[in-house]
């Protein structure tokens, strides 16, 4: 990693501050990062990697577009998202496989760290592991408490409760995995009141119809 | 010029050249530069030389005889012109390492010693033996080099030392200098070739004693200013507060800060290094003398010889002059300075140092389990998911700073809203959690026996979300946040591990929110058939039993049992609006098998 300019070293840090994972680790150990992480460019079209495939880097894009993507059996490609920030953190620590596929949508220019690097880093930088581990806690306690209410919500709304009501819950929420759940939420509970009311209201037509005919 | 008198002037020159040489490649500079030891050579020979040579000649002009002259005036002259150069360094704020006055004395006298050889003793010598060239060309350069030598380590200790007689020292230094000169001078107006070398050598020998003494005194008293420095406030006391307290404050900056003036940002990089690799293996012997499993003392080895390696490979990137200093000044034989400098060093130095074990030793705690005991709650510690990727003989390090804590029943262990501190492993009894719920409170869930309660404060310490009471007799043991930290800050290893398990989880409760979400879509377009979950890669973690809100031990739901909950809200949907239809439609208009195929026909 030698040919990032200081203004780019110190954009590309700013960058990883605004990451989940890396919140509250300090400036210092964020450019010390990027000093061990190794640039790479892929010209458009190329495969980063596939779903499956043994993982254990993580990858910062500097310019350019990937696209996450998955086969079916038949090699369909389907598409989930475009991305042109950061990626595959997951798999660095855990080395779990690819849960799905990535190509440069664009050319692209990547940063990547790689687990043994990281660990070298650690060992310099034990600070950095544990504001990680706080920042993981943190999201994993933030996830399951906002599914644990959607889940509790949605049993209210199955015994009939339709006042549900989430409104209170993401102000600034960043997450986009806790937005698309409440929005979904949300949007069920509209659907599931908009047909229960049609259908009471047909039914009370219904009746309605029903008794002046037996008059 | 005939070859004997070249050679006798190659022997002149390549004497001192050699000499300074060695000094600039063997780097036994500690705050001094090349080039300092080079202006010093330079005075002698330029400067100091024809400044002594002009005192000479306008004294002996003045009809002082020759033997006066060599005897008594010209060695005090010759030496305070010398020493002119090594007072105006030595005063420099740069000055810090006493070793460097000798360094920069040696380097005056060597070059005036040239000079005098190159100008005065070898003309004279015009073609004479060869041998009377050497002695005088070996035994003048030691001379010179010895006694200003002697000058540039008393005004070094002068500098460094906070002696009341401190004044003396270069009064001393220099009245040596004097001493040795007039009687090296006296003693070869009547010898020549080896009875003057001899003298010389004597004369070498004698004044290099006295200044090996000087820079072992200097180092003395610095280590003496070090030690009082870092066992400034720091009182021997024991008890587990008294430890918690004295590793919260940082004293050893002070010595850090004045050894990067005497050494420079690498060296001290270097010397940091090497002094807490010291502290960790002299901790880790500690630890081997308490009470530890087989496995626990062959990782705890096994870490020392890694240490002791790095150690060597840090020492040979250490000049010798430095390391010299780390040696005398922090002797690792002397146990009151290791203890003080330890504990300095693991405040300084947290993330190295192994401060966890040094508090286990000082409060005492390492002693409370025996090694079977260790094992077994390891073995306990590695059950707990958080632990899942760490080794054994690092849970059984841990363990040592358990502490069984019982409870009477009803006795409340934390509140809603308290810091979140410390993680129990139920033993005995059973906890009760209870959350607010409409004013009132409800209870959540009981923890039975073999359990773990709020493993997951030792991660970040949040406040409490429920209270934790006893029912009957509660026996715990218990893992306080605040030991926890001390021991993973030095042990990069064991957070890699935790981080392994942590992002699992991350990608675990993801798939939770996916399968949320695919549900809650096919509810809102009014699909209440259950569909076939994809099987999510491979199997993180077990899936738990039950579904239920665990505030204080954060286990989210698998994404099984968020289909399973969905499945079951969408028949109970589906049931209530079919039981609307009712009456609307004939009951076999619309039911669930006819969706379903009607979907995958649409699909």
């Amino acid at each position: 990693m030698s040919d990032i300019s200081t203004t780019g070293l110190v954009a590309i840090a700013e960058r990883l501050a605004d990451h989940a994972l890396f919140k509250g680790v300090e400036r210092a150990d964020r450019e010390a990062l990027i000093h061990v992480m190794e640039r790479r460019h892929f010209p458009k079209g190329t495969v980063l990697f596939r779903k499956g495939d043994p993982g254990s880097s993580m990858y910062i894009i500097l310019s350019g577009k990937v696209r996450i993507y998955t086969e079916d059996a038949e090699g369909n490609e389907f598409t989930i998202r475009y991305l042109s920030e950061m990626f595959g953190e997951f798999s660095m620590l855990d080395e779990r496989p690819r849960s799905a596929s990535v190509a440069a949508a664009e050319d692209l220019d990547v940063l990547i760290l790689h687990r043994d690097d990281f660990t070298r880093y650690l060992r310099e930088h034990p600070m950095v592991g544990l504001a990680m581990m706080r920042n993981l806690v943190e999201r994993v306690r933030y996830t399951t408490t906002y599914l644990q209410r959607v889940i509790e919500a949605t049993r209210r709304l199955a015994e009939g409760n339709l006042e549900v009501d989430m409104h209170n819950a993401p102000e600034a929420e960043t997450d986009g995995e806790i937005r698309s759940l409440i929005r979904t939420f949300v949007q069920m509970v509209r659907q599931v009141q908009t047909r229960e009311i049609a259908l009471q209201q047909g039914l009370k037509a219904d009746q309605s119809s029903g008794e002046a005919s037996s008059d | 010029m005939s070859t004997v008198a070249l050679v006798g002037y190659f022997v002149a020159l390549a004497l001192p050249a050699l000499t300074i040489y060695l000094f600039v490649t063997l780097d036994v500079f500690g705050t001094g530069r090349p080039s300092t030891v080079f202006l010093c050579a330079g005075w002698g020979a330029l400067g100091a030389f024809f400044l002594a040579w002009g005192f000479n000649s306008a004294i002996s002009a003045r009809g002082v005889s020759y033997t006066l002259l060599t005897s008594a005036v010209a060695p005090v002259g010759e030496e305070l012109l010398k020493a002119l150069v090594l007072i105006y360094l030595i005063r420099s704020p740069r000055f810090r390492y006493i070793v460097d006055g000798a360094v920069y004395g040696i380097a005056v006298g060597l070059g005036f010693a040239l000079s005098e050889n190159l100008f005065i003793y070898l003309p004279q010598a015009g073609d004479a033996v060869l041998g009377v060239a050497l002695s005088r060309a070996l035994s003048t350069s030691l001379m010179h080099a010895t006694a200003s030598g002697l000058v540039g380590i008393s005004l070094g200790r002068l500098r460094r030392t906070d002696s009341a007689r401190r004044k003396m020292f270069p009064l001393i230094g220099i009245g040596l200098a004097i001493l040795l000169h007039a009687t090296y001078n006296n003693l070869a107006a009547h010898l020549e070739g080896v009875p003057l070398l001899f003298v010389a050598m004597g004369v070498g020998v004698g004044g290099g004693l006295v200044i090996a003494w000087e820079i072992v005194q200097g180092l003395t008293d610095e280590k003496r200013r070090f030690t009082e420095t870092l066992s400034h406030d720091v009182d021997v006391s024991e008890g587990e507060r008294e430890a918690v307290q004295r590793l919260g404050d940082v004293g050893i900056e002070h010595v850090f800060r004045e050894l990067r003036d005497y050494f420079g940002d690498e060296n001290i990089a270097l010397i940091r290094r090497l002094l807490s690799i010291q502290a960790n293996i002299g901790i880790l012997r500690n630890n081997l003398q308490g009470p530890a499993s087989e496995r626990l003392r062959r990782a705890w080895e096994e870490e020392i010889e890694a240490y002791q390696e790095e150690m060597e490979e840090v020492r040979r990137q250490l000049g010798r002059s430095v390391l010299l200093f780390v040696q005398r000044v922090f002797p690792t034989n002397d146990e009151a300075l290791q203890e003080v400098l330890n504990e300095e060093l693991a405040r300084f130095d947290p993330t190295f140092v192994h401060r966890f074990d040094m508090f286990m030793r000082i409060s005492g705690l390492a002693e409370t389990f025996t090694p079977e005991q260790l094992t077994a709650m390891a073995e306990r510690l590695s059950q707990i998911d958080i632990f899942r990727d760490v080794s054994l003989a690092n849970l059984e390090n841990l363990s040592r700073a358990i502490k069984v804590q019982e409870f009477e029943d009803g006795e409340v262990l934390f509140n809603a809203g308290d810091e979140g501190n410390a993680m129990y492993l139920v033993e005995e009894g059973q906890i009760a959690i209870y959350v607010p719920s409409d004013g009132d409170e409800k209870l959540l869930r009981t923890f039975q026996p073999g359990s773990v309660v709020g493993e997951f404060s030792l991660l970040d310490g949040r406040p409490r979300s429920a209270r934790a009471q006893a029912v009957g007799h509660v026996r715990t043991l218990m893992l306080e946040r605040q030991v926890f930290t001390m021991f993973i800050q030095s042990r990069p290893l064991v957070v890699l591990a935790m981080l392994r398990y942590l992002a699992d989880k991350v990608r675990y409760t993801t798939k939770s929110v996916e399968a949320a979400v695919e549900w809650m879509t096919r509810i809102s377009r009014g699909e209440y058939m259950p569909m076939e979950v994809e099987a999510p890669a491979p199997q993180p973690q077990p899936p738990a039993t039950e579904v239920i809100l665990e505030p204080d031990t954060l286990s989210p739901e698998t994404p099984e049992q968020v289909s399973g909950v969905f499945s079951a809200v969408a028949s109970r949907l589906y049931e209530r609006e079919h039981a609307m239809r009712q009456p609307l439609t004939p009951p076999t208009d619309k039911h669930p098998q006819d969706e379903h195929t009607e979907r995958e026909r649409n699909e």
